[in-house]
């Protein structure tokens, strides 16, 4: 059995919003283990962003907060750490990637002087050193000239490169795990195809387990082992890479895979799910996705179902399966 | 038009002729067509160079067809659909509608012809929605301005009717743009566009902004509209997926330039230029259980600038399939096979192909 790296149990994250709560991530369990790497998927507002954000001790604050549960990083809940032990934790243990690297790279400073203060700081190399593991660092991430690249600024390079300053940063440390958020969606599909190569490269080189946060179920299906899919605040369904494609158990997974278009193959017309998804902090009756779902029964509307393992390595929420399988 | 005379002649039975003619009738010639936006320097604001974001672009749109243009960002893709429009002033080249040079037109004779006959639906709906005025206004505006319907209540009824169309309730009319969801701005948007019963609508990155479940809803509704409607439909877009779903023919665009323009099943089936081959096999795809593992080109470094674009082929410098003449001389985009259309040395000579 691989060992756990990461354990999350009933991860509530919680917003005040106009003197109303919204339940952004509203009871979440599960585990990345070792040289994994685990795909979070769901659409805009299903609380994927704000899962790794409550992992990385980010939430913004004071109208986000943790309200309960267990975030185990090597068997040490980060939800109790104080700010101090977390500066430690992040960068080091736990790295992240984002979206747009424009935004996470300081513009006034070179390359150099950002990877630089990262590696002093966690690692407490001497300047010469840090900067030889800058350079080696640089140059896994294919730059071909790294001695230059340490002293540009964030705004010469293009998208693709800034993302990949920012994946050598994350790994520069050598953390245990590495949350990349979106990290594809800004990119050109070419740029998006080296980024991901790297990426795999990267978790089998340092056995990095990784945890990939995104709507493209293209991009899960290149990167990930392992797929988590969220709807409103909410795990639905758990699977391995190929069950999840191959046999979609939730009504939910099943739209969310029938609704993109394919680049192979030809379909007449795409399955749309219908309706739109519950905006944060609508209270919902019974299961969540009931509304939009065409396979609802009356039962769905008044009770909420439990996530339930199913197999080994697959739970899913959801009525149809309560008869199957399981525990 | 020539359709009519060629019914005379055809026999009945030979429909299936005639409506391929008429199907390929075309609505919109563009012949090099160059949209350079100049860059200056110094205190004068000197022109020292230009942007050549479309460079000599050259094709046709059929009438009830679905052209697909797909490029990576800056590739032109954008400011070519705004120039055919004339949101941007063409540097050159010529936009024929219906055989009427609209870069010609003064701008007065345009709205009746042009404004009128093409619409445009853009990535961020709630960008081109005026925040302070309801909807029903929102979508009576362009019936005013072209003088369409007699009084109010008319007009009323009309976009009552559109608003069922497009998928809205009719008592969505008194709600403001921030009170719909994304997928709802975008029927809007596309109920916008409509209002002025249009032949040719440029839709660019019109599903991009979407989560997923909402963009095959706006996918399906705009292939219903389509076919009930009548609508020619140019489909900017990054997302080869989307393209491949909708679109009859694709145009891929690099660097300003249109390096490709076939087919949809040509396309998608077997590529000839080595951009479009590399960028049909960068997409990522979900793997399912017969699914074929394709070969992926990975093309090295970053799309050149436009404002210093290399010499000979624009693609040159990424291309894995480069040879001597690519770096000096300009492959022009020819017809290699019938309906085939691809800018590349490779196939100069014809017994390649």
């Amino acid at each position: 059995m691989l060992s756990t790296i990461l354990e999350v149990n009933n991860l509530k994250t919680y917003f005040k919003k106009n003197k109303r709560i919204v339940r952004a991530v509203d009871g979440i369990d599960f585990k990345i283990n070792a040289g994994e790497i685990v795909a979070l998927v769901g659409e805009s507002g299903c609380g994927k962003s704000m899962t790794s954000l409550s992992i990385m001790g980010l939430v913004p604050s004071p109208e986000g907060k943790v309200v309960e549960g267990e975030i185990l990083l090597d068997g040490v809940n980060l939800a109790e750490l104080t700010e101090k032990k977390m500066y430690k934790i992040r960068g080091k243990e736990i790295a992240m990637i984002f979206q747009e690297p424009m935004t996470s790279l300081n513009p006034v400073l070179t390359i150099g002087d950002q990877l630089l203060s990262v590696i002093i700081y966690h690692l407490k190399l001497p300047k010469r050193e840090a900067e030889q593991k800058a350079i080696e660092m640089l140059e896994l991430v294919g730059f071909s000239d790294p001695e230059k690249l340490l002293k540009s600024y964030p705004h010469r390079l293009s998208g693709g490169m800034r993302q990949r300053v920012m994946i050598a940063m994350a790994m520069s440390c050598n953390p245990k795990l590495l949350i990349a958020d979106e990290p594809t969606t800004a990119l050109d599909v070419t740029i998006q195809a080296q980024v991901l190569e790297l990426m795999k490269e990267i978790s089998i080189k340092f056995s990095t387990s990784i945890l990939l946060i995104t709507h493209d179920l293209g991009v899960v299906s290149e990167l990930a082992d392992r797929v988590i899919v969220m709807y409103a605040g909410q795990i639905v369904e758990i699977a391995n890479i190929d069950d999840l494609f191959d046999y979609p158990l939730h009504p939910y997974t099943v739209g969310l895979i029938n609704s993109v278009p394919k680049i192979e193959g030809e379909i007449e017309r795409l399955q749309a799910i219908k309706g739109n998804v519950p905006a944060p902090g609508t209270i919902i009756e019974g299961c969540r996705f009931a509304k939009r779902c065409n396979k609802v029964f009356e039962r769905c509307t008044k009770e909420m179902p439990a996530l339930r393992k199913m197999d080994g390595t697959r739970s899913v929420r959801c009525f149809l399966y309560d008869d199957v399988g399981g525990e | 038009m020539g359709s009519t005379s060629l019914l005379e002649f055809t026999s009945p039975l030979n429909m299936e002729e005639v409506n391929k003619v008429i199907e390929e009738e075309t609505l919109l010639e563009v012949q090099n067509l160059k949209m350079y936006f100049p860059i200056k320097a110094g205190i004068i604001q000197r022109v020292v160079g230009h942007v050549k974001a479309v460079d000599d672009i050259s094709f046709r749109v059929r009438k009830g067809e679905t052209l697909g243009i797909v490029g990576e960002s800056g590739c032109g893709k954008s400011t070519m659909g705004r120039a055919l429009i004339r949101l941007y002033e063409p540097t050159g080249g010529s936009v024929l509608y219906d055989g009427i040079d609209i870069t010609k037109l003064p701008e007065r004779a345009l709205r009746p012809l042009i404004r009128k006959k093409i619409q445009m639906i853009f990535q961020d709906p709630y960008a081109s929605l005026n925040p302070r005025k309801s909807l029903g206004n929102l979508l009576k505006e362009p019936l005013k301005a072209h003088g369409l319907y007699a009084n109010s209540t008319e007009r009323n009824e009309k976009i009552k009717e559109l608003l069922e169309v497009v998928g809205l309730h009719s008592s969505s009319m008194n709600y403001y743009p921030n009170e719909f969801s994304g997928g709802q701005r975008q029927r809007i948007g596309i109920a916008r566009a409509l209002v002025l019963n249009p032949e040719l609508i440029i839709a660019d990155e019109a599903v991009s902004a979407l989560d997923v479940s909402i963009q095959a809803q706006i996918i399906n509704l705009l292939e219903d509209l389509q076919s009930q409607f009548n609508l020619t439909y140019i489909f900017i877009s990054h997302d080869l997926s989307v393209v491949r779903h909708i679109a009859d023919r694709v145009g891929v665009m690099y660097l300003g330039k249109l390096v490709e323009l076939a087919d949809k099943n040509d396309i998608y089936s077997e590529a000839l230029h080595p951009y479009t081959q590399a960028l049909l096999s960068a997409v990522p795809t979900i793997r399912q259980k017969g699914t074929i593992n394709r070969d992926r080109i990975i093309l090295k470094g970053d799309i050149p600038s436009s404002s210093n674009p290399p010499t000979g082929c624009v693609f040159h410098t990424r291309c894995p399939a480069k040879i001597k003449a690519c770096e000096t001389i300009v492959p022009q985009l020819k017809e290699v096979q019938p309906n085939r259309f691809v800018a590349c040395h490779l196939y100069d000579n014809p017994q390649i192909v």
